[in-house]
């Protein structure tokens, strides 16, 4: 196989609040043949997510932080164009971190294959990736939750909150959301089937909403947000709630630290928990979630909405769409043809 | 012989602001005798706690305290009469009481306690400051041996009982607390490993210095800016544990939330975890025995600060709310008569 050009976004510099598209700038890198052991993979679809800001930072997280100059990463689907794997063949769809490229040259462990028949091959992106790992490991897991439980989910119609409603709602749970649209909100009553959605922009008193809501109170919050669903969500705990902390939006671009909530004294007189958690840290529980999965697939019981960009010039621009709303469900760039061979 | 009036101290009007000894006031009244199913009881001792000012608020696991009546808090009394089979004359008997000499209770309310040692262990060390640190460390924060443990308000009943729980499950304890005696007193007397005095420097670069290596277990009685303090130092997957949050209770603004929540939490994977000791309700006689062994071997040092008089249980209260406390804070009503 003769050399490709792959065009690669790369981070241009690191962003000060809110990021613009100057930020990012698009390149072109030579990719060689595979080597031993190594397969040439041409990407279909990439993923844009809330957590690559955080990468975005020069900062120690959980994950390093991007380097100027470089290829932005991220989760992607491709189909293997070159193999001198035994573990991938030219064909197979993969799964890798290699995302913000058109092609790539990695080990052949380095990706995984996926089950183009279970469902189409971006939703191993979103519900049957590490967004619906997300939701599956802080639900059940950091959650504890039991069925008949009421949950709130903040950002509920995003990639992960979505997949939360819905795990909660097959639970036999009452479940209510937040989303930040009429239409977003419509959708997750009458697709998504949630007991009740909440337009946090135009409800007045989230606190009052929430308790509205659900005046019995919440026994499990999924905090996507963080803000002012934070303090909602401490208003109306239960005693012995539980608070899964999986991400926090509103604060991404933050350039100060912003104050926490005022009513984390609730901790103590209502004996919550609250727990952080990354989905790495989870993948113990990927057999279980798959299996799962596929059973409430099967049984319509999981729906999902994707908002694509077309082309991976418009990678940074649907990135930055994340912070302002601009998504239903799952955020996805096709970045090439369904069919690379 | 029984007096034939009782005294007891009434919350006069709700605080505003902080809370002063004129918010209550002394008042008497006539005797009561129990009914069928109740006993009279005399108060030895009662305690003073963080958490009698956060019944004010009314945002806590218990009734609000309303103004007008009776101010409430946990007691121990002996019973005088009893109309109930459960009760004799002289069972020691423990129960939200309120602050008052005498009262009649129903019997299904007064908990009878046994004496082992000191007749004041029975509040501290045996009681629920003692108890809600042997819960808070052992059972949510489980500490390991080689650990790093912080205590705020450790010179404090819970704080100073945590710190040497963590001790005695190897870890090192750092206490923060609020004056240069208090900080000599919990290395010299608690052997606690290090002490940080928050009104002389400031806690996150104090944290610094004294715990280079990060925190995995933070027992926080405090909140606010101590708790903002020590997040930022936590090591991942590190517990926290809310026990209290007495910097944010003599207030009618409570301080904004501390930063970092809920960015680090995510980041760091942290357990944060609120709890009261009924919670642990199940396990409370084992907690007993041991947090009894511990003091007999004296292998935890028991530090009571008893305030004379029921009239001074008001003043008792607010001076526990401004730090002036060591150890335990009880109010010594009466002696036992049997």
């Amino acid at each position: 196989m003769s050399n490709v050009v792959s065009k690669e976004i790369r981070l241009a510099r690191r962003p000060v609040g809110m990021p613009k598209l100057d930020d990012f700038e698009v390149g072109e890198a030579q990719i060689s043949a595979p080597g031993d052991d190594e397969v040439l993979v041409r990407n279909i679809w990439m993923s844009v997510d809330p957590y690559m800001r955080g990468r975005m930072y020069d900062r120690e997280s959980y994950v390093p932080p991007f380097q100027i100059g470089q290829p932005l990463e991220g989760g992607a689907i491709g189909q293997v164009i070159a193999s001198n794997s035994s573990k991938v063949a030219v064909g197979d769809y993969v799964n890798s971190m290699m995302g913000w490229r058109e092609y790539f040259v990695a080990k052949g462990d380095t990706v995984q294959k996926v089950d183009e028949t279970a469902a189409p091959v971006q939703a191993y992106l979103g519900t049957l990736g590490m967004p619906g790992l997300t939701a599956y490991a802080g639900l059940l897991r950091i959650g504890e939750l039991k069925d008949g439980e009421t949950v709130f989910v903040s950002a509920a119609s995003g990639a992960v909150g979505a997949v939360v409603c819905q795990i909660a709602k097959a639970k036999g749970c009452f479940v209510v959301g937040t989303a930040g649209s009429d239409d977003k909100c419509t959708w997750l009553e009458d697709v998504a089937g949630i007991d009740k959605a909440i337009n946090y922009k135009t409800c007045g008193d989230l606190t009052e909403a929430v308790r509205a809501a659900a005046p019995k109170g919440v026994d499990v919050y999924f905090e996507n947000v963080g803000g002012e669903h934070l303090v909602a969500a401490l208003e109306n705990m239960r005693p012995f709630g539980r608070l899964v902390m999986c991400g926090m939006i509103s604060q991404y671009n933050a350039t100060e630290p912003s104050p926490g909530p005022s009513n984390l004294i609730y901790m103590v007189g209502k004996s919550l928990k609250m727990q952080g958690f990354i989905v790495s840290n989870h993948f113990d529980l990927l057999p279980d979630f798959i299996s799962d999965m596929s059973k409430w697939i099967a049984a319509g019981k999981l729906k999902w909405e994707e908002t694509v960009e077309d082309g991976i010039d418009r990678a940074p621009q649907a990135f930055l769409n994340l912070f302002t709303g601009g998504n239903k469900g799952k955020m996805l760039v096709k970045i090439g043809p369904d069919k690379a061979i | 012989m029984t007096a034939s009036t009782l005294r007891e101290i009434v919350l006069k009007e709700a605080p505003s602001g902080k809370l002063t000894a004129a918010n209550f006031e002394l008042r008497t009244a006539p005797m009561p005798a129990p009914e069928a199913g109740e006993a009279l009881v005399r108060v030895l001792y009662i305690s003073i706690d963080a958490a009698n000012r956060a019944w004010m608020q009314g945002r806590t696991y218990r009734e609000q305290v309303l103004p007008g009546t009776k101010m409430a808090g946990g007691a121990l009394a002996e019973v005088i009469t009893s109309r109930d089979d459960a009760l004799r004359p002289g069972d020691l008997v423990e129960a939200d009481i309120g602050w008052c000499d005498y009262a009649v209770l129903p019997a299904k309310l007064l908990q009878k306690r046994t004496r082992r040692g000191p007749v004041t262990h029975l509040l501290s060390i045996l009681g629920i400051t003692g108890k809600t640190a042997y819960f808070g460390m052992l059972h949510i924060g489980e500490p390991q041996s080689g650990e790093t443990v912080v205590v705020s308000a450790a010179a404090g009943a819970v704080g100073s009982v945590a710190g040497q729980l963590a001790k005695s499950r190897g870890a090192r304890v750092i206490g923060i607390t609020g004056s240069a005696e208090k900080c000599t007193w919990l290395t010299q007397e608690l052997g606690f490993d290090a002490t940080i005095n928050y009104r002389d420097e400031n806690v996150m670069h104090a944290l610094k210095r004294e715990a280079p290596d990060g925190v995995d277990v933070f027992f926080d009685n405090v909140g606010g800016d101590i708790f903002e303090s020590v997040l930022f130092r936590m090591n991942t997957h590190g517990r926290i544990v809310c026990c209290g949050a007495v910097s944010q209770y003599d207030t009618d603004t409570p301080a904004h939330g501390p930063r970092g929540v809920p960015g680090l939490i995510v980041t760091k994977r942290l357990k944060v975890q609120g709890f009261i000791v009924m919670d642990f309700f199940d396990r409370s006689l084992q907690a007993e025995a041991e947090l009894a062994g511990f003091a007999a071997q004296g292998r935890i040092k028991v530090a009571e600060d008893i305030v004379e008089g029921l009239e001074n249980a008001p003043h008792a209260l607010v001076g526990l709310l401004g730090g002036e406390n060591v150890g335990k804070r009880l109010v010594h009503v009466a002696d036992p008569q049997s």
